[in-house]
């Protein structure tokens, strides 16, 4: 009976093509999104130059250090491709009209010291501060080394001006912290969570007040929580089967991290799944109104939680993390977010299974409140 | 007007789902426009990132040196100097940065051998990671110019003057010109596109969905009421939704910013919401007329905000995107929304140069609703003669 239901019930779920489209298609179509959008942050095309003004004054005149640090970072050829800053000379009146026009970021006024006029605080006007105190900084450390040991010739300036790294990147783990990673693992999150279709689309399979098959197989002589098992089981292998496939596009195509450990990826992509599943088959057992507010509150359920995972902006995760760490611990979206992350992350799996743990936890109780809601239900009329 | 009333009944009907999506859209906007709104960029109150310092050179002036100057520019967070803890701290995000001495490395470094380096360990394409590098290769690059200048100098000497150097920062003097930003409106502003888009083609595409269901259509084709004056009252009964949304949406803006404003920024604000409220009207028209179920409304909805939102900056702001996907996103109208947000953010003085570029892209916005709306009402008619 078990390969009679579990093989019908697949069929049926494989060509569910609304379900198939939220689980598999809707996911991929958002990660080359996020492609598109992050791809771009890790490269030099992100910043654009600043506009910036400098007061054509006696200060800047005779100021040949600075016009010198300036031109170094300045488009003054065609060909610069790595400046920073777009400069124009003018006059303060000037200036300080382009400044209330929005159409430089700051102007840079040279009087005694280097001094900076702005409007608002934002990237931009820190890439010129820093330029600034960069500079001063410098200039205060030639000045100090001239007076002490006034031998020093051209070596200081040439000193002065090289730049080094004194860095060196370590990750005391296996994988390097990274911010865009947690928004692909929120949107693996959120596909699981979408398993809820399938979960709601089951319980409506066996209740005879929602379907039509429903009424039939409470008809059928056999356990009808028996059913309701055989096929949440083939919603499962489906479900699971489309984040499989999801993993492995973010994987192989976007060329997303998620580790090396295949075995343990599966099994949190089984237990994600299941977790969704259940969600939906309890959102399925307690909203007994219509469908149009069924599915609205279970896209609204899985979209909130993929929310305050991450999903549309990262700070979000860490802001629950820290107001509200309960949250963080029973929001299933988040646990999925973490198990994967953590497996990108850690070298040990401690972590990772306290996310497992808890997740199947949840999926437990999910699983005992529809039973228990389901079990011996008659109906009078329908 | 019977089709008019049709359409408020259908609403009516429709009301619960679509008050679910209302409020927990609302939800996420306000999320982001409270949480959010304060940590997009980095000014001159300069964010200090949260960073730990582990020092296993311990007692050398070098690092002491390096421990200050950190201090100054950021939090230092004492996390115990163990794998696990130093782990979790990033896991949690408690630092943002970690930046480990090696034993030894003041000695390596002063004698100008570089053969120990400091480890840092970072968020991948943070803010804070770039400005941290920054600092430190600014401090250590300045002990570096005495080192090799000044061959007799004594360390503690040394870091005396460098830390003089330190001290010198540029001063800035921000002008306000009379009006400061108001980055919290302009944040619920820019964050609303994802809750208008999903609201407008819901509700719109609930009622298009009946109208355009082939048996009734061909009912009401046949009913003694012209089909210009269905149209119109349909096209009325869209307007006064998109109307209800659009007055909706504007007072919960006073109630968010705290305020009801009606300055000439606040009022541009209102304008262009308008104006993408149209823009979405005609999106949803025209998507509406080929949808046929429940689930690919569902699922147009989603894929249509979402995607509309990460291409054109509403969650990762427009500057971050790069020209490329600027460049595309300038072919989507809510791009053009969200530039006219920023500039109307950044508008203190009112004059010409800087009231155009703000009524261009209302335009261009406006420009995007005819042309939608031309081809849904062609569309319209292929199916009328079709059917």
């Amino acid at each position: 009976m078990f390969a009679h239901i579990f093989v019908n019930r697949f069929k049926c779920l494989v060509r569910d093509k609304t379900v198939m489209f939220w689980t598999l298609m809707f996911p991929i179509v958002l990660s080359s999104l996020f492609g598109l959008a992050f791809g771009n942050l890790a490269s030099s095309d992100m910043f654009n130059k600043v506009n910036i003004a400098v007061i054509n004054n006696a200060g800047y005149r005779s100021n040949t250090g600075f016009q010198a640090a300036l031109s170094a970072v300045a488009d003054t050829g065609y060909s610069e491709e790595n400046s920073l800053f777009h400069v124009r000379l003018s006059t303060y009146e000037q200036a300080n009209d382009w400044l209330k026009n929005n159409q430089i970021a700051g102007y840079i006024v040279i009087n005694g010291g280097a001094h900076l006029v702005v409007r608002e605080s934002g990237i931009n006007q820190t890439i010129i501060k820093e330029f600034l105190d960069d500079y001063a900084q410098k200039n205060s450390a030639i000045a100090t080394i001239t007076k002490q040991n006034p031998n020093v010739g051209p070596m200081l300036m040439k000193n002065a001006s090289e730049s080094h790294n004194y860095l060196k990147e370590v990750s005391p783990t296996r994988g390097k912290p990274d911010k865009t990673l947690n928004y692909y693992y929120a949107l693996v999150a959120m596909a699981c969570l979408f398993g809820s279709f399938r979960g709601m689309n089951e319980v409506s399979a066996v209740q005879a007040y929602l379907s039509p098959q429903g009424a039939r197989v409470n008809l059928a002589p056999m356990h009808k929580l028996k059913i309701f098992r055989y096929s949440l089981c083939a919603a499962a292998v489906v479900h699971l089967l489309s984040i499989l496939i999801l993993v492995a596009y973010l994987n192989l195509v976007l060329k997303v991290d998620f580790g090396n450990d295949l075995l343990y990826i599966l099994l949190a992509c089984v237990v994600g799944s299941m977790t969704g599943i259940m969600m939906g088959a309890l959102i399925g057992t307690l909203i007994k109104k219509g469908e149009n507010v069924r599915i609205a509150v279970l896209v609204s359920t899985s979209m909130i939680l993929s929310f305050l995972a991450g999903l549309m902006v990262v700070d979000m995760k860490y802001i629950i993390t820290h107001t509200i760490p309960a949250m963080a611990y029973i929001n299933p979206a988040n646990l999925i977010t973490d198990a994967f992350y953590s497996l990108y992350y850690y070298d040990t799996y401690s972590r990772f299974f306290t996310n497992i743990g808890i997740l199947c936890g949840i999926t437990a109780v999910f699983f005992l409140i529809v039973y228990f809601v389901l079990r011996r239900q008659r109906y009078a009329g329908i | 007007m019977q089709v008019y009333k049709v359409y408020f009944k259908l609403m009516k009907q429709n009301l619960p789902a679509i008050l679910i999506y209302v409020c927990i859209f609302l939800f996420i906007t306000i999320m982001l426009t409270y949480f959010y709104g304060q940590k997009t960029s980095p000014g001159f109150n300069q964010t200090r990132s949260n960073i730990a310092f582990i020092n296993n050179d311990q007692g050398t002036v070098l690092t002491e040196g390096l421990r200050d100057y950190l201090n100054q520019n950021a939090n230092i967070i004492n996390i115990p100097n163990d794998q696990d803890s130093l782990q979790d701290a990033l896991f949690f995000r408690k630092v943002e940065y970690i930046v480990k001495v090696p034993a030894g490395f003041s000695q390596s470094f002063m004698n100008g051998k570089n053969d120990v380096q400091i480890e840092k360990t970072t968020v991948q394409n943070s803010v804070s990671s770039v400005q941290l590098d920054f600092l430190i290769n600014r401090y250590l690059s300045t002990v570096n110019l005495y080192a090799q200048n000044m061959p007799d100098i004594t360390d503690s000497e040394l870091i005396g003057y460098v830390n003089n150097d330190a001290n010198h920062s540029s001063k800035v003097q921000v002008k306000s010109y009379g009006k400061t930003a108001d980055r919290k409106a302009a944040n619920y502003y820019t964050f609303l596109v994802y809750a208008m888009i999903v609201i407008i083609f819901l509700g719109v595409s609930s009622i298009m969905m009946v109208f355009n269901d082939t048996d009734l259509r061909r009912r009401n084709l046949g009913s003694p009421l012209k089909s210009f004056s269905m149209n119109m009252q349909l096209f009325l009964g869209n307007l006064s939704f998109a109307l209800t949304v659009w007055t909706i949406m504007v007072v919960l803006g006073f109630l968010i910013t705290g305020k009801a404003a009606f300055d000439l920024n606040s009022i541009l604000l209102y304008v262009n919401l308008l104006c993408l409220t149209f823009v979405c009207l005609s999106l949803s028209f025209l998507i509406g007329s080929f949808i046929g179920s429940r689930d690919m409304q569902q699922a147009t909805a989603n894929v249509l905000s979402l995607g509309l939102c990460f291409l054109s900056g509403v969650f990762v702001p427009q500057q971050l995107l790069g020209r490329t996907i600027n460049f595309i996103a300038s072919f989507t109208p809510t791009y053009w929304y969200v530039k006219a947000v920023h500039d109307i953010e950044k508008l203190v003085v009112v004059n010409t140069a800087n009231v155009t570029p703000i009524i261009n892209s209302m335009l261009i916005q406006i420009g995007f609703v005819i042309a939608l709306m031309t081809v849904a009402l062609a569309i319209t008619r292929q199916n009328r003669v079709s059917t």
